[in-house]
């Protein structure tokens, strides 16, 4: 059985080389034939590949230790889910699983593609399958988790104590999803370069990838954040680690190629700089796994270090270099005919979001990689931990709120300044308002301040948005609620954006609240104790031991009552993997839409006396709910239109029109 | 109350609050690595040797010593690897200060870059009115013209 994942990695390797060289053989000869043979040789790689993943996961569940990979990674006592996951805790398993989504994809575009894009197509292919040989190379010929131990053994060394938490089953699968994802816009990026054709073509053909890996990479994130703030015990939720950060860059870069992809498509503007941004978040992700494969930088999440850094690095120099050579020599072809109509326009806006987006994905990688620079020039090892990535990002972050308020209330094309006088009016006031109502309710400091109340002025615009969209939808539909459901089911695009923003906000109402307003006490407590912190009073009632699936647990008993009112017992814990030698801080939270109240058992006594740490983290939900929302406006964003029949093309192009007057309309109402 | 001195108190509750006490382990761990190598920052880290390092901070505020003087004392059996985040001095001063001056710069550039676009395209309305107005222009005189000869023809 092990035999046959083996076979399967190394023939799905030998077809994706045979699948790249007719791929080239039929753009050279311009064979149809070629290509067909490309695709099929697609769909074997992919058929082998599963065969391989199939194995390998079995071999984890069933704790088969013939194989190194599975006595590195899982052990008896080990749950099967937890074992199944173990598939991408370690680096071979982890290539594995990148280069069978890469096929999987592959396979997917290859289909949706058959009579669309035919002159980018073969070079989409050749760019898919340059990018899997690169994977089955490492996986082959370096990381191949096939490789068996040679000897027996009983029990293997299980997994790390930090990833067994159920957020650690979706967190990695969901990132790599993010990140293989972007592979597609990027290969129809080279393809539109290698074949000049860099007009809006390539950008509508892969909307709904680019979509869903932004998607995807931004749920892995947030999965990654909520695994930090339960696993991790520190009482935060991001700790700008290398990997972390790794992670968040192309999701930055990723952002602003959604929004300025609009410019082209509307203006024809912007081809190069669209090109190079799916460029560079796509090399960002190979960044984040040599980042984390290397061990160039200190991570927490350097579980796998190895020399595989240096070949990633090969790889990435080349994407570099062949991108750049693309885009130097295709300037011609790339060069915007058309210009802007009004410095002040939503154009311009998009392209200030932009700067701030690149701004920031420039500043964490500049922060990420300061320590290599720092050891070069001086000869001197630093760290770049969080307090320079918060006093980084924090004005940052606040000029991309301020941004995301502004763009929406200036026009496409060119706003008058009475327009632009008159969108602004009730925002401004909300948000002066807030300022005030803030100020007086004792926030002094300057950035949640102004945080708070940029917020309340973005979700004015975006309120302001559907407002008007509905008001404009009444003069067709009966009433308020079918004019909102067409408007947000027939201009999924644009208010699936909004409804995405609404969800950022949330997000940002969060982190606003729990860093500038988190409070934390400790305190060695006897049974009986009582902790007071803010309106809290924590009384400990005992310690507690017993024994998990794969670890020893001690467990402390809290009563907690806030304001007097009893609100239940909670109890967080340590638990000692003896395997690992390692001791996990299982901390226990009550969480609602005010404040989390975040409880650590520290060391505990032989007297049964335990040191309790309680952290009260200011509207941390709201970063949850908020990620909710988001998805659910991507999800609306990405919603693909019904296949249209020549009937419904005739009704599309009505709607058509009736989109353009509605953006009139509404353009007209704000004048 | 006077402008000027309605100012000075908004800028005096706008000051942030600052506390009075002396130094806590919390301020002192905000600052320093766990030295476990476990690379995370002390106040994030919940290990064996983190607990130890906080007993050592309170130990040495118990002695009387201050934040800069505790923080100094890592940096001298560490090196400056124990710090939190690069010290605002010498070389280290670009790691602060060249995002900023990057988004600074590339947001002047493309300030300008967006006034050039959009003034060329005023521009470019107004020479292309301009041919308008004069082809209209040309058109009437040719017709009068036209008109005169015409006239002058009978």
């Amino acid at each position: 059985m092990i035999e046959l994942g083996q076979i399967g990695l190394m023939l799905s390797f030998v077809l994706s080389l045979y699948a790249l060289f007719v791929s080239l053989i039929g753009i050279k000869n311009r064979s149809g034939q070629f290509l067909v043979s490309s695709h099929r040789a697609f769909d074997s790689s992919f058929l082998l590949l599963s065969i391989s993943v199939f194995v390998l996961g079995q071999a984890l569940v069933t704790k088969n230790y013939e194989l190194r990979y599975v006595a590195d990674h899982v052990s008896n006592n080990l749950p099967a889910f937890y074992a199944f996951s173990a598939l991408w805790a370690g680096q071979a398993g982890s290539l594995l699983f990148w280069a069978w989504l890469l096929a999987l994809f592959t396979i997917i575009v290859i289909r949706q593609n058959r009579n669309k894009n035919l002159e980018l197509m073969p070079y989409v292919n050749a760019t898919l399958a340059g990018i899997l040989i690169f994977f089955l190379f490492l996986l082959v010929f370096f990381t191949n988790p096939f490789e068996k131990l040679g000897f027996a053994i009983a029990n293997g060394q299980g997994l790390n104590p930090l990833l067994q938490n159920p957020g650690m089953i979706f967190h990695p699968p969901t990132l790599y999803l993010g990140y293989v994802g972007f592979s597609i816009p990027f290969a129809f990026a080279i393809a539109a370069l290698i074949t000049r054709k860099v007009d809006s073509d390539w950008i509508t053909s892969t909307r709904r990838w680019t979509l869903f890996s932004w998607l995807l990479l931004t749920i892995g994130i947030i999965l990654g954040a909520k695994w930090a703030y339960v696993e991790l015990g520190w009482g935060g939720y991001w700790g700008w680690d290398p990997v972390e950060n790794a992670s968040f860059m192309p999701w930055l870069t990723g952002t602003a190629f959604l929004h300025s992809v609009m410019i082209q498509e509307r203006k024809s503007m912007l081809k190069i700089w669209n090109v190079s941004l799916i460029i560079i978040t796509f090399l960002l992700t190979i960044l984040g796994t040599f980042i984390t494969r290397s061990g160039i930088i200190s991570s927490v999440h350097s579980f796998g270090e190895s020399n595989l850094g240096y070949i990633f690095m090969l790889f990435l120099s080349t994407s570099i270099l062949f991108s750049l050579y693309l885009i130097l020599t295709r300037q011609e072809e790339l060069r915007s005919r058309n210009k802007l109509d009004s410095f002040l326009s939503r154009e311009s806006t998009f392209l200030f979001n932009n700067l701030i987006l690149i701004g920031a994905a420039f500043a964490i990688l500049w922060g990420t990689l300061f320590p290599i620079i720092s050891e070069a020039v001086r000869g001197i090892k630093i760290t770049v931990g969080p307090p320079f990535f918060n006093t980084i990002t924090v004005p940052i972050g606040i000029a991309l709120i301020l941004l995301t308020g502004v763009c929406p209330l200036i026009s496409w094309r060119k706003a008058s300044i009475n327009n632009f006088l008159r969108n602004f009016v009730i925002p401004v006031s909300v948000f002066a308002v807030a300022l005030i109502f803030l100020f007086v309710m004792g926030i002094r400091s300057i950035y949640p301040l102004m945080s708070f109340a940029l917020i309340a002025f973005v979700l004015t615009t975006v309120f302001m948005e559907f407002y008007r969209g509905v008001r404009a939808r009444m003069h067709y539909d009966a009433n308020v609620f079918i004019a909102f459901k067409n408007l947000l089911f027939k201009f999924r695009r644009r208010y699936g954006g909004f409804i995405v923003h609404i969800g950022i906000m949330l997000m940002f109402i969060g982190i606003t609240g729990s860093s500038a307003f988190g409070t934390e006490k400790e305190q060695s407590m006897k049974k009986g104790d009582v902790l007071k912190i803010k309106n809290y009073e924590l009384t400990f009632m005992g310690v507690d031991q017993f024994k998990t699936a794969n670890a020893e647990a001690i467990s402390a008993t809290i009563k907690v009552k806030r304001d007097g009112e009893d609100l239940g017992l909670l109890h967080p814990s340590k638990h000692y993997h003896e395997l690992q030698k390692q001791t996990m801080t299982e901390v226990a939270i009550l969480s609602d839409y005010k404040e989390d109240l975040y409880l650590i058992l520290g060391s505990v006594t032989e007297d049964g006396a335990a040191f309790i740490k309680a952290h009260i983290n200011p509207l941390v939900a709201w970063i949850w709910w908020g990620s909710y929302v988001l998805i659910l406006g991507t999800i609306i964003a990405m919603w693909p239109y019904r296949k249209r029949s020549k009937e419904s093309q005739m009704l599309q192009g009505t709607e058509k029109q009736s989109q353009q007057s509605l953006t009139y309309q509404t353009d007209k109402e704000t004048v | 109350m006077k402008p000027v001195n309605f100012v000075l108190i908004l800028i005096f509750l706008l000051l942030p609050l600052t506390a009075w006490s002396s130094t806590t382990v919390s301020e002192v761990e905000k600052n320093l690595m766990c030295t476990c190598g476990c690379t995370m920052a002390l106040y994030t880290c919940e290990c064996g040797t983190a607990a130890k390092m906080r007993n050592q901070i309170q130990a040495m505020i118990d002695k009387g010593m201050d934040k800069d003087k505790i923080i100094a004392t890592y940096v001298n059996q560490y090196g400056e690897r124990i710090l939190s985040a690069p010290t605002k001095s010498g070389f280290n001063l670009v790691a602060w200060i060249l995002p900023f001056v990057v988004l600074i710069v590339v947001g002047f550039l493309l300030y300008k870059a967006l006034r050039r676009w959009s003034i060329n395209s005023e521009q470019d309305d107004e020479e292309m009115l301009q041919t308008e107005v004069e082809a209209q222009y040309n058109k009437k005189l040719k017709e009068e013209l036209d008109k005169f000869e015409e006239g002058e023809g009978e």
